[in-house]
């Protein structure tokens, strides 16, 4: 065994064994084929521990440090009969089970979850003598298979919230390099704006020289005809400048906003194409963002910070060229405080950044405070809970109040400090410049007073330049964060040509079908049903049963991740997608409408419907009725999620929705729970008409509901557990659905007699 | 419903009828011994994993909860060292003794601590991965583990400092 063939066996390419542990286990291990390795993080006894665990050919060896020692524990593959992975809170654990016992092999924590599934995946097919090669399965594909969505498939580092893009990875410059791409196609405006900047800079830097030759050449040699040239110079220079200024500014504004315009609306446009799996794993209120917020510190970064960059690098390299040349002592005194104001403000930036990291905290421990309570101040007041919420808030704002005070401690000492260093070297030029002037050096007055001049503009950059580095990575930060989401591939792959009616029969099968997110466990397992054309199917089961992700599975809000989900006998993925979502009409539990008016909202899915279509659908929903009752009829607007009509409502405009679309496939989630008895009749009578020659599957919290169902299918736990019609269930002694059933009508019942 | 303090009362077996053996598959089997009634197959459970670690642990055959037991350092000896021994497996909250380093970078907050586990590094992202209850820190990495920390009041002086802007 060659510590080669070890390390090219491992699950994790990244993953290395200890050479010194090589040179322990090589004698012992001798001339056995290797088929898999890995390691753990944890021992057995929980301690955190790297653990290996080394497959060969026919032994299984697992490799514990002890005391700086190694514990070699060894079985026989032939005498293993199964493995298993156990997920507890915080760690999992693999256990081998032989005829007699079973034995604990591996711990590990969340971190390996991901890759312990591989391990037990590779090991099933070693015990079954199934060939596979681990180099060509796991090496060559990224480690996204490996670990979690949290890390990064490079390099397994963490990734950031919400984020894609490894940190690490990323080459900054490249980030840099990317945004100036954007400049690009306004290069000319952009040309423009640094020769307006450079000259505004150039055009600040005369006034002072213009002073010097005032006061020792006009002043000094009383030359009165001089007087209104240098005058005419100064004022002159005073115009130009103001005429730089507001161009410049002007081009400033323009690039800028058409930056953030291209860059939000490439934005906008991407995130439309992603797959709901995005949205799933991130916070609505992050990703609207990356639309408005991040994009607008790249632009704050882009137009401002490089422009500032170039002109105080370059008035500060001006203006020592300038002072040199005036006078070499002078310069040197100029450039004595320069140190601490660098480095001072470096050390201050650093400390306020801690500082403002806790501000920020107990700023959204107070947001969160008053987010939790003005929204659900309906439950505050029925509980009397506002002494409660009041005082909770007080030791919020009392946390905030002093971290403020905190900072502004901080600030109070830099700043005067800050003047004081600045106002040493002016007083050391004063009184070294004074004395050379009387004394009658080489310096005369005129020279002095620009160099005072020029001096006060000297610190301004050398203070803005220790700052640059944190807003060059706050830019880049949200410049990462904008890319990740171009870069996000859409997650549903495989897209074929353009969209074409499919005018599908209707005919599900789930074969074979598991389903996990991300790394959790199987929500799934192993579903296998056929849904004939046309025929209506009644989805039970407790919460957490997996309903809602097995509809979800159809039109490919999510792919499968074992098994084969079939349309009309082809593969769903297969499809094109929006052709096939085409086909497909989905009635949510809680219906969402759009900002805009009824009819709109009827016609989300057939922008193209005509008006008698969208009255008739509407109709058909039972919705006309209550439409007609607003005063601006159809003509209604629905604000902000549908605000001003009741759940039943917006249910019945969602009907409606799916009856226009008029879909072969229909999935209705719990479309009748959250309404009353009466608004359930009207919306049952409606769905009654809607599922009418279509395959309907229908998820039904009021078990009455599916009494008009061709098939009732139960689910618990992920797995189909029963399957029948009504009454074949209800004939099924100690049957799920007949125990449903039979709560739910103890319940009623209990209703009627209160 | 007249007597809603009598209704809020929780059916706590009582621990002396309370026995549970292992074999060598690992497989836990609860009997009662008041009904004599066996439950192969058990799993055990915590209510209240952080909080109230020896309190209100559940046993379940098939997802349904059989007994629950108030607080199972009351059991008799055998059955509390299994019932310790298999929380102690189960639930993995290391508890955090020395925070070494937090260094923010790029948004991630990377950790260096030593816990009643052992030395370990993580990271978390957001100031939701951090949530503290009094003196009690409860802290969630980026791939879900869970860390505590009892009374960060009580932490070495160093440790209260590299900690304070997180908390």
């Amino acid at each position: 065994m060659s510590y080669d063939q070890l390390n090219r066996k491992s699950l994790d390419k990244e993953e290395i064994f200890p050479i010194a542990l090589y040179e322990k286990f090589k004698d012992f291990i001798g001339n056995e084929e290797i088929l898999l390795t890995t390691a753990s993080n944890l021992n057995l006894k929980g301690q955190y521990e790297e653990t290996w665990i080394v497959v060969t050919e026919q032994k299984v060896h697992i490799l514990e440090n002890e005391a700086n020692d190694v514990k070699i524990r060894t079985f026989l593959l032939k005498e293993i009969q199964d493995i298993h992975l156990d997920h507890f809170y915080g760690v999992g654990s693999i256990q081998i089970i032989t005829k007699e016992r079973s034995y604990e092999i591996a711990r590990f924590t969340r971190k390996h979850n991901k890759k312990f599934y591989k391990f037990v995946e590779y090991f099933k097919k070693i015990l079954q003598n199934e060939e596979f090669d681990i180099h060509a399965e796991i090496h060559e594909r990224d480690h996204e298979s490996i670990y979690g969505e949290n890390r990064c498939p490079k390099c397994g580092g963490p990734l950031p919230r919400g984020s894609i893009t490894c940190p690490k990875c990323t080459n900054k410059s490249a980030t840099f390099r990317r945004l100036l791409t954007y400049l690009y196609p306004y290069k000319g405006r952009a040309l423009l704006m640094l020769l307006t900047t450079m000259t505004y800079s150039l055009l600040s830097l005369v006034q002072p020289y213009l002073q010097k030759i005032m006061i020792d050449t006009v002043i000094a040699e009383k030359r009165i005809d001089a007087i209104k040239w240098v005058i005419l110079a100064i004022f002159g220079a005073q115009v130009l400048g103001a005429a730089f200024q507001g161009l410049r500014s002007l081009q400033l504004s323009w690039l800028g906003e058409r930056i953030i315009y291209d860059m939000r609306s490439q934005v906008y446009n991407h995130l439309q194409k992603l797959g709901l799996s995005y949205y799933d794993r991130r916070m609505t209120g992050a990703i609207m963002n990356r639309v408005t917020g991040d994009t607008a510190s790249i632009q704050g970064f882009i137009v401002n910070g490089i422009q500032e960059i170039i002109v105080q690098v370059m008035s500060m390299l001006l203006i020592v060229f300038i002072l040199f040349s005036m006078n070499w002592k002078l310069t040197l005194i100029v450039l004595i405080p320069t140190p601490f104001i660098y480095f001072g403000t470096k050390l201050y930036s650093g400390r306020m950044h801690k500082i403002y990291h806790r501000v920020w905290r107990r700023r959204s421990n107070l947001s969160a405070v008053l987010g939790g309570t003005i929204p659900g101040i309906k439950v505050v007041k029925a509980f009397t809970q506002e002494k409660h919420e009041v005082d909770k808030f007080e030791e919020a704002l009392q946390d905030y109040f002093n971290e403020e005070i905190r900072a502004a401690k901080n600030r109070s000492v830099f700043f005067p400090l800050l003047s004081l260093t600045t106002s040493i070297g002016a007083v050391l030029i004063w009184g070294y410049g004074s004395y050379s002037v009387i004394a009658g050096g080489d310096l005369s007055l005129g020279t002095l007073t620009a160099f005072i001049g020029y001096m006060w503009r000297f610190y301004q950059p050398v203070q803005m330049l220790s700052n640059i580095s944190g807003q060059f990575q706050m830019a880049s930060t949200a410049a990462e964060r904008v890319f990740e989401v171009l870069d996000h591939e859409p997650e549903i792959k495989r897209e074929i040509q353009k969209p074409k009616p499919l005018n599908l029969k209707g005919e599900i099968i789930f074969k074979n079908v598991s389903f996990r997110y991300n790394n959790e466990d199987d929500v799934l397992k192993n579903i296998n049903l056929h849904i004939k054309p046309g025929e209506m199917i009644g989805l039970v089961g407790s919460s957490g049963a997996g309903k809602s992700t097995l509809v979800n599975l159809i039109p490919r809000f999510y792919e499968v991740t074992e098994g084969q989900l079939l349309i009309d006998g082809k593969d769903v993925n297969e499809y094109d997608l929006t052709a096939l979502r085409a086909e497909i009409g989905v009635v949510l539990q809680e219906p969402f409408l759009f900002y805009g008016t009824i009819a709109e909202n009827i016609a989300y899915g057939r922008p193209d419907a005509t008006m008698e279509e969208i009255v008739w659908a509407a109709k058909a929903a039972n919705a006309h009725k209550f439409i007609m009752g607003f005063p601006d009829g159809y003509d209604t607007l629905v604000g902000e999620r549908g605000i001003g009509l009741s759940g039943g409502e917006k249910q019945r405009i969602s009907i409606a929705r799916a009856i226009l679309k008029d879909p072969k496939i229909l999935i209705l989630d719990e479309a009748t729970s959250s309404v009353d008895t009466e608004t359930e009749k009207l919306i049952q009578e409606a769905i009654d008409y809607l599922i009418k020659d279509r395959t309907t599957i229908a998820i039904a919290h009021r078990l009455s509901t599916l009494k008009n169902a061709d098939r009732i299918v139960v689910l618990d736990n992920g797995t189909i557990v029963e399957e029948g019609t009504h009454d074949e269930l209800m004939a099924l002694e100690n049957g799920v659905f007949r125990h449903l059933v039979e709560i739910q009508s103890e319940i009623a019942r209990t209703n009627i007699m209160i | 419903m007249n007597s809603t303090a009598h209704q809020m009362r929780l059916d706590f077996i009582d621990p002396a009828a309370v026995k549970i053996t292992i074999d060598g598959f690992n497989v836990l089997t609860y009997t009662n011994m008041e009904t004599g009634e066996v439950f192969p197959n058990v799993t055990i459970k915590l209510m209240f994993p952080l909080t109230q670690s020896a309190y209100f642990v559940g046993i379940y055959q098939e997802g349904k909860e059989v007994a629950l037991i108030e607080d199972y350092r009351k059991l008799d000896a055998k059955t509390r060292d299994l019932v310790y021994k298999i929380i102690e497996k189960q639930y993995f909250i290391p508890e955090i003794k020395r925070v070494l380093s937090i260094k923010e970078e790029y948004r991630i907050i990377h950790w260096c601590v030593v816990t009643n586990r052992g030395y370990q590094e993580f990271y978390t992202r957001t100031r939701n991965d951090v949530v503290v209850k009094g003196h009690e820190v409860y802290i969630r990495d980026i791939d879900g583990n869970r860390y505590i920390i009892k009374d960060f009041t009580k932490l070495d002086p160093t440790s209260q400092k590299v900690l304070s802007p997180e908390i």
